[in-house]
């Protein structure tokens, strides 16, 4: 908590307040190009021309390879050293199977470190170390570290390098790196401080594996092809088997534009993952579909997993299906979202589903310039889980495991730069 | 012994074929069905952290269960947990009391026939109880339920292909599914009698025995016991003063599976170094506050052995005997202690975890809900616990008045005559009432006594005699084959399952 309040005074510090719309809806970005509140590039006789793909033209959020998180400059602002926190906390109450619950939680507690080098005009490099708390006992286990501790353990660990030719951005990964579905696809959702998207929360992938990523993207991220082959065993297990896992996917945004407030980012994905589990090279495979909006007033989309084995049973047959909304209806004051998940398991059995429907208003606590480097945002919601009758764990016994709960949950992220390297405008995230 | 249910290892299939035309069509790789590899993969996973510490100990057993049905079933809790509770299980079956009834009781864990041994109390009575605890949590009563009778069923099926193997006559088994009704059927019959009376609760008596299995059982506890058995088998007196043995009390042997033959310890004794033995007065010395006898007295430590060859599940387990000094100067009154690591209880999968779960360790877990669930607290009165760091241990005497029913006892009692099925399906009935009456009388997680919950729910057993009885006819055949897949899955892959 502390980290991110730091983050949060380092990150207004070294640079202007963002001017608000006059509608009150957000803080401007400027047209295009140059930003006028936050340059690329320092002025300066030395400044060299500034490259389109650094400075210009409508843009996605979170948009490496194309932009970087720094606004770099080989000679004057080589290099920045960024440092991310974020902390998903809050309490809540409800009943689970009729029962009476009640905990405080601590949902996401993560910091990160990067450098990022600008060694040639065309080409960015650095390396990124992220970690984060998970309790320490296993499922039904009483004992983990000194009880059920909160531990640290690594996120994500990986070298990275952008290098552009001419409308094509190439970057590249390795190490313990980001999924790129849920990175792609989180670009358009913005309440991931209420729920994780279906395909996070329930594992059809897991956030990080060891492994490397290659992304051609080009016109500006209107068309991302992604490759990645990792382990396939996650981040928390080794390799256990000879298969990688190999995905590919492709992202196209046939609406790119940058209003006065924010882009607006209409984005397709679609992937497939040949995947394998264990030390019986047990079949883990994915297809996935989504669409996701993303707007300074609007955000939502639909999204889309077919598993062809799951769990480490490689005849099952499941799938998630999500959907989201949410949009500012008194900007940084008031806003609220509406989330639906449907996730069935087995799709041999029958009256399967489980049902994950939410609701929430929020309140930013203060305007922030991006969702990543800057925001405290408090939100008040419902969350429904229904099973259906022949849902596992407990098959035939749907009241006992339906769940109503009521959560007030803290978001609070920061990211902050250290070096010559501007921190270029929104949504970055090291 | 033989295996009953083992099919044979499959052909390689590409023999025959040119070695360019086996690579080529792949035909030489072995080929898992998504059942084998899901076993492989779970059993792999469950035994991943002893198969990097104590991989020789790990392959034993692998292949101690790879011997027979049951050993398997004894082995295989993990598969048991994830086939009942994970979408796609093949033993998930619907949990017709989860709604009605609770489903945070205290369980046994690991519920099956030889779990059910004798004991001597402190007051030097002998009695009946469930014996091990190591997987013992929360969650709800029919877990438990399913796992006796299924073991029951296994141990039935498998002692009536043994019969049949021998040329004996094995028609005096073909009730085989009477043996499963008995376990729901004597569960409902024990929880609706507690509701009446709580006192009218089964305990079984040396004096008094239920059924002939349980009465044979006694009797040959008591005369292990009075003969001091195993203080002889892991001792010797030299010079008036008594010493751990150490060497083979019964030789280990190597198992074959395909090509590949691995060494499985039966009963044997080695010495502990130094260090160990420091540890272990430590341990025994620390875990004296945890007993809920006081009087008890372990003396000076005189000497510990490493056991191997104990156990299925817990086979690759830290286990010492540890020989102390009695009340007196004289060596009849030495006790053996057993002290035995402790692991995390198997995971049930989606079930509620036990967050109000009264234990911060495997150690008070385990013996809290031992004397939770047993007959009386001090069915074992040398019951304790220790640890070391994150390690949790389990100490308990180790004597000849604690004897396990042995499913292996089955076919050559029916075969002489010794037992009837009659005896089999109420030794099955006496298991369901002991269950019962540990479940009842124990706490469930929110503090309260489950019996009255336990009884509302089952009301008469009608539903509970007809759901068990269908999960286990439906899923014990898996777990048959289940069985003659491990023994595939070997000698395919190596005596640790190919894990590298």
């Amino acid at each position: 908590m502390m980290l991110v309040a730091l983050l949060l005074a380092l990150d207004v510090s070294p640079e202007p307040p963002p001017a608000v719309a006059p509608s009150g809806q957000g803080p401007i970005q400027a047209p295009a190009p140059p930003e006028p509140t936050e340059p690329p590039t320092p002025p300066g006789p030395k400044a060299a021309p500034k490259p389109r793909w650094a400075a210009s033209g409508p843009w996605v959020p979170n948009a490496w390879p194309t932009r970087q998180v720094c606004g770099l400059d080989p000679v004057d602002a080589p290099w920045c050293l960024l440092v991310r926190a974020d902390v998903f906390t809050g309490a809540r109450v409800g009943t689970i199977g009729g029962a009476q619950q009640g905990e405080f939680r601590l949902d996401r507690a993560e910091a990160a470190t990067g450098l990022l080098w600008k060694p040639a005009t065309r080409l960015e490099t650095g390396g990124i170390v992220a970690m984060e708390s998970i309790r320490s006992a296993g499922p039904q286990s009483v004992t983990g570290i000194d009880g059920d501790s909160l531990v640290v353990r690594l996120l994500e660990a990986y070298g990275h390098a952008a290098a552009h030719f001419g409308p094509i951005d190439v970057g590249l990964r390795a190490g313990l790196i980001p999924e790129r579905w849920i990175e792609q696809v989180e670009k358009g959702y913005d309440t991931r401080g209420f729920d994780a998207l279906a395909s996070d929360r329930v594992r059809m992938f897991d956030r990080a594996d060891i492994g490397a990523s290659v992304v051609v993207s080009g016109w500006d991220s209107r068309v991302d092809i992604d490759l990645e082959v990792v382990n396939g065993e996650g981040r928390a297990q080794r390799e256990r088997n000879r298969g990688k896992n190999t995905t590919a996917m492709l992202t196209v945004r046939p609406v790119l534009r940058e209003h006065a407030s924010g882009p607006i980012v209409l984005a397709l994905h679609g992937g497939f993952r040949d995947g394998s589990l264990g030390v019986a090279s047990i079949a883990d495979r994915r297809g996935a579909a989504a669409v996701s909006f993303a707007s300074p007033w609007v955000y939502g989309g639909v999204e889309y997993v077919h598993a062809l084995g799951y769990g480490g049973r490689g005849d099952l047959r499941a799938n998630a299906l999500g959907a989201w909304v949410s949009g500012r209806i008194l900007p940084r004051w008031l806003g609220a979202m509406a989330k639906y998940d449907r996730v069935v398991f087995d799709l041999g059995a029958k009256d399967s589903a489980i049902h994950v429907v939410g609701g929430a208003v929020f309140s930013d606590v203060f305007e922030h310039v991006d969702r990543n480097r800057r925001r405290v945002r408090v939100y008040a919601g419902y969350q429904y889980e229904g099973y259906g009758r022949a849902a596992a764990p407990l098959p035939g016994a749907t009241t006992a495991q339906d769940a109503h709960r009521f959560l007030l949950q803290l978001e609070l992220r920061g990211l902050a730069r250290i070096g010559p390297g501007r921190l270029t405008s929104t949504e970055a995230r090291p | 012994m033989p295996r009953p249910f083992a099919s044979p290892l499959r052909a390689a299939p590409c023999s025959g074929l040119g070695l360019g035309v086996a690579f080529v069509l792949g035909a030489c790789a072995p080929v898992e069905t998504d059942r084998e590899a899901w076993l492989r993969h779970t059993l792999v996973l469950d035994n991943q952290d002893l198969l990097e510490r104590e991989p020789a100990l790990t392959a034993g057993k692998f292949a101690k269960m790879s011997e027979s049905p049951f050993a398997f079933l004894r082995g295989s809790a993990g598969q048991f947990a994830r086939d009942v509770f994970e979408p796609g299980g093949a033993g998930l079956h619907r949990w017709a009391f989860v709604e009605s009834g609770p489903d945070d009781v205290a369980l046994v864990g690991d519920a099956h026939p030889e779990n059910v041994g004798t004991f001597r109390r402190g007051s030097g009575e002998l009695t009946v109880d469930f014996d091990d605890f190591d997987a013992a949590t929360y969650g709800p009563f029919e877990f438990d339920v399913r796992r006796l009778a299924l073991g029951l069923w296994i141990a039935c099926e498998q002692a009536r292909a043994l019969l049949e193997d021998q040329a004996e006559d094995a028609s005096v088994l073909r009730s085989c599914g009477a043996v499963t009704t008995a376990v729901p059927r004597g569960y409902a019959d024990e929880v609706a009698a507690i509701a009446v009376d709580p006192t009218a609760a089964i305990i079984v008596r040396e004096d008094a025995p239920p059924g002939v299995i349980l009465a044979d059982l006694l009797a040959e506890a008591r005369e292990d016991g009075d003969a001091g058995k195993s203080l002889a088998e892991y001792t010797r007196i030299e010079d008036d003063a008594r010493t751990p043995f150490v060497g083979d009390v019964a030789p280990a042997r190597l198992v074959a599976e395909g090509p590949h033959a691995q060494l499985v310890y039966e009963d044997s004794v080695r010495a502990v170094d130094a260090p160990t033995l420091a540890r272990l007065r430590r341990l025994i010395a620390a875990s004296a506050a945890t007993r809920v006898d006081d009087r008890l007295d372990a003396g000076a430590v005189l000497g510990a052995t490493v056991r191997l060859g104990a156990g299925v599940s817990s086979y690759p387990l830290a286990r010492w005997y540890v020989l102390v000094d009695g009340p007196t100067a004289a060596v009849d009154d030495d006790v053996l202690l057993e002290v035995k690591e402790l692991r995390d209880a198997v995971v049930l999968p989606g079930a509620r975890r036990p967050i109000d779960a009264p234990f911060d360790g495997n150690g008070p877990r385990v013996v809290g809900l031992q004397r939770e669930l047993q007959g009386f607290v001090d069915d074992d009165p040398w019951l304790a616990f220790g640890d070391e760091g994150a390690v949790d241990f389990r100490i308990r005497e180790r004597t000849g008045y604690q004897r396990g029913f042995a499913v292996d006892d089955l076919a050559p009692a029916l075969a002489e005559g010794i037992w009837t099925p009659e005896d089999v399906v109420g030794f099955a009935t006496i298991c369901g009432r002991i269950l019962a009456r540990s479940h009842a009388r124990a706490r469930r997680s929110n503090g309260t006594i489950a019996a009255a919950a336990i009884a509302e729910a089952v009301t008469d057993g009608t539903l509970l005699v007809e759901t068990i009885t269908a999960f286990v006819l439906d899923y014990g055949p898996t777990v048959l084959d289940d069985h003659a897949r491990l023994v595939e899955l070997l000698a395919m892959h190596g005596p640790t399952l190919g894990y590298r």
